[in-house]
């Protein structure tokens, strides 16, 4: 897969992402959903980011659906969402790791890889089932 | 004449034989060595930190045996981390591992607090050691330091 394809492939997760933050966090009491807004701030950035690195290399991103088929009921769905958020974008950062020899695209691949599993980590904490952290974030 | 200050009948001879001798040695199969694959010093600095990680949480463990519900899981995927490195053990477990036995060179953790800052302030030197190898390794590698960098920066969630 090129580099444009991964990158546009981060784009779409990351629209996705956007949109289900913005959908979560109003299942969320207050402080948690502080948390969730500073997530959505960041995927937000990413998203941008992402777009600009399509750009650079001459083609156009796509830009967000106008809406997306979440549904969440309670926290603890939205807890749910958000830890499969993360997964979801985690495995494309590192498919862009192993997927360019471009030492700035593996950069931004490793730390969005990084940002991911201490997301997914905190998410999977709130949850209060099951591990905290998993031994290989970005893969099935 | 026989005694001649200039070069002598066999050193003008063999002259031109050694040059061929040594064209010889040069258009010939040379012995080369072995292909070096620039990923086997990244892997094996891996497994080494992820070694040192194991003898951290054993050292801990040792110390603080309270600490282990919340330490073994993360124990685990360290040993889970040396076998996505170097392939699956040739015992049944990586634990305890082979350098276990080896004291720790730095005395016990006063108290728990203190022992989870230190596997803390460990994993993110780790995760960091490995972020920067994966910049440099090869396609199929890099995704698996870019997976241990980000397992050993979430930890710290785990432990605190």
């Amino acid at each position: 897969m090129s580099e444009v394809d991964l990158l546009a492939g981060l784009l779409e997760a990351a629209h996705a992402a956007v949109y289900g933050y913005g959908v979560l966090g109003a299942r969320l009491d207050e402080p948690t959903r502080r948390v969730a807004l500073a997530a959505f701030d960041v995927h937000r950035a990413r998203r941008d980011g992402l777009a600009a690195q399509l750009r650079a290399r001459g083609a156009e991103p796509e830009p967000g659906l106008p809406a997306y088929d979440v549904a969440v009921a309670d926290a603890t769905e939205a807890l749910a969402l958000a830890v499969q958020l993360e997964e979801g974008m985690g495995l494309r950062w590192r498919d862009l790791v192993g997927g360019t020899d471009d030492t700035q695209l593996r950069r931004l691949g490793v730390s969005g890889l990084q940002e991911t599993a201490v997301r997914a980590a905190t998410w999977r904490e709130l949850t209060g089932t099951g591990p905290v952290t998993v031994a290989l974030p970005g893969t099935g | 004449m026989s005694s001649s200050p200039g070069p002598t009948r066999r050193a003008v001879l063999a002259g031109p034989a050694l040059l061929l001798a040594t064209a010889c040695t040069a258009d010939g199969p040379a012995p080369r060595p072995a292909p070096v694959d620039p990923d086997d010093a990244l892997r094996r600095a891996a497994a080494e930190r992820e070694r040192a990680l194991l003898r951290d949480y054993d050292a801990v463990l040792a110390a603080r045996p309270g600490l282990a519900p919340r330490l073994v899981p993360v124990r685990g995927q360290h040993a889970e981390h040396l076998g996505a490195l170097l392939g699956p053990p040739a015992s049944a477990s990586p634990s305890p591992s082979p350098t276990a036995a080896v004291p720790p060179a730095v005395p016990p953790p006063a108290d728990d607090a203190t022992a989870l800052a230190r596997l803390v302030d460990a994993e993110r030197a780790a995760g960091n050691a490995h972020a920067a190898d994966c910049l440099t390794a090869s396609r199929a590698l890099a995704p698996v330091l870019a997976s241990l960098s980000a397992s050993e920066l979430s930890h710290p969630v785990a432990l605190t």
